[in-house]
């Protein structure tokens, strides 16, 4: 039986600086409704469930099916997209929505992501084919391999692997396993492997893939479903054979 | 103020990496918890104090990884195997230790082959438990239940290591007892200390047998998930069997262990028992 009526809580914070509290709200039910309906539906008349007036709860959201990553906040606990959490799948009871914690907080659910964006650029995650002249078409992918490959490139750096790394934290320098994966992409495409080393060179360092504890909780909680523990397997595995070259020679 | 050396240096090999993470991480941390009554700067500080180059860490991490196996693993299984030989009785115990007293270069062995590399893995895991951030109350996943109890197993090994050496290698009334064997009978007749020695040892196989898992994985040896399934399979295993075979010793110098007929008999088992002869001690 579909419930009469939502009861949400939301962990508020009005500023990145500012303190967080709770608000709760309820409203009512709607069939095939999800969080970000239910946050729509608050937009409409921002009164909490004690009749209090207050600001419509902040969040972000862009594509509304689970490929942008933008949504990705705590629904009950879980980090997860709320574009894709129906409340008629949920259990009964109040539905929690917490900002991830991984992450600064720009103001209420909105979080600012910028760290694994920052973290793709160190590891270099693209082809660089720019140059002064054609440089003809590149070698080709068996469809084995780019079957594997596109595993790792549905990565949409929603944070949700970040948010339940117990390594990817304010006092340690991991970065994380969402960037690591992309090293596993673009070191497996034929024209990236050519810049190989230099991918490699980069996530050998403080913060780099010998900072993973292999807690594997990243590879439960995507929601994409990418093999992020083989990818550091593989990352091991190339990053030692790196170093042994580099120690006594190719 | 002024960059700090390292940082020149990271600059100086055209690494940008770095100073992008450093950026990047410190910016969009800057307004997360930091513990009570700690500004953010002095906690960076603090936290960012001892540096290392990129290189040199990625080799130190290695080496950790390494020196859990060999020779740490390798050594565990030695004392487990002198350990067992109290199963046959205190004479067959006590031999056992004299022989390994009258290995050669025994002082160099130890210190190199044991101490150095037990000290360095102490040091530098105690110091990689401190980056972690534990959620298993939030994600309790069997995989985070195995990293969690790695940390935790390796604090206890610290303290239970630094007891067990102190007591039957350097404390003085050991050094002075005519039977290492009676000693440590004596000294596990208080309930306190076996109760110890039982979290020791399960502490130790545990250890030992999930940093098997992720030696695998950090040295690249097992990529596939059903590989590193059976890795882990073949990790909780020998977590198994070590600490059978750990605590069985452990019992032997209470006088329980069990040691049934057929692990006595490989060949002549109609001599009946071994009789030791030598070791003069």
């Amino acid at each position: 039986m579909p419930r009469q009526k939502i009861e949400l809580r939301i962990r508020r914070q009005d500023s990145p600086t500012g303190s967080s509290r709770w608000e709760e709200f309820s409203i009512p039910w709607q069939p095939s409704m999800n969080v970000i309906s239910c946050l729509m539906e608050i937009r409409k008349n921002p009164v909490t469930k004690q009749g209090q007036k207050t600001t419509p709860v902040h969040w972000e959201s862009s594509c509304l099916e689970e490929v942008c990553g933008a949504c990705t906040m705590l629904v009950n606990g879980k980090p997860r997209q709320s574009c894709t959490a129906l409340v008629d799948n949920m259990p009964d009871g109040p539905i929690t929505l917490e900002p991830l914690t991984k992450f600064p907080v720009v103001r209420d659910l909105q979080v600012d992501r910028k760290p694994m964006f920052e973290a793709l650029k160190i590891v270099k995650a693209w082809v660089p084919i720019d140059g002064t002249y054609d440089l003809g078409p590149g070698p080709k992918m068996s469809a084995a391999d780019a079957e594997l490959n596109y595993a790792f490139s549905r990565c949409m750096t929603c944070g949700c692997c970040m948010e339940v790394c117990p390594q990817y934290n304010s006092h340690s320098d991991f970065i994380g396993p969402a960037p690591l994966a992309q090293v596993r992409l673009f070191n497996a495409h034929p024209t990236g492997r050519m810049n190989a080393h230099e991918r490699l060179d980069a996530i050998m360092g403080r913060g780099g893939i010998v900072d993973c504890g292999n807690a594997q909780n990243c590879v439960e909680a995507c929601p994409k479903e990418i093999p992020l523990t083989e990818a550091f397997g593989d990352l091991g595995r190339q990053t030692t054979v790196h170093w042994l070259q580099s120690l006594f020679g190719k | 103020m002024p960059p700090r050396s390292n940082e020149i240096e990271v600059r100086a090999r055209g690494i940008a990496a770095r100073e992008l993470l450093r950026g990047g991480w410190s910016e969009s941390f800057a307004c997360l918890k930091v513990p009570r009554g700690l500004r953010w700067s002095t906690y960076k500080e603090r936290h960012f104090a001892m540096k290392v180059s990129d290189r040199n860490y990625f080799a130190l991490k290695k080496l950790h990884s390494l020196t859990g196996v060999v020779p740490i693993g390798l050594f565990l299984l030695e004392h487990f195997f002198t350990n067992s030989k109290a199963l046959q009785g205190e004479t067959a115990f006590n031999n056992a230790a004299a022989e390994l007293a009258r290995i050669p270069y025994v002082g160099l062995v130890e210190a190199a082959g044991i101490w150095a590399p037990i000290a360095f893995h102490m040091v530098l895991g105690v110091l990689i438990a401190t980056t972690s951030q534990a959620n298993l109350g939030k994600h309790g996943y069997a995989k985070n239940w195995q990293y969690t109890l790695q940390r935790v197993s390796g604090i206890v090994l610290v303290f239970y290591i630094l007891f067990h050496t102190w007591m039957t290698r350097f404390d003085a009334n050991y050094l002075s007892s005519p039977s290492a064997y009676a000693f440590v009978a004596d000294q596990l007749k208080s309930p306190g200390i076996f109760a110890f020695y039982v979290v020791g040892i399960l502490s130790a196989c545990w250890h030992l047998g999930n940093g098997l898992f992720g030696f695998a994985i950090h040295w690249g040896l097992v990529t596939s998930r059903g590989a590193q399934r059976n890795a882990s399979r073949l990790a909780m295993a020998a977590f198994i069997v070590l600490s059978l075979v750990g605590i069985n010793s452990l019992l032997a110098f209470t006088g329980r262990g069990i040691y049934p007929d057929l692990l006595t008999k490989p060949h002549g088992a109609e001599h009946g028992p071994v009789v030791y002869q030598g070791g003069q001690h």
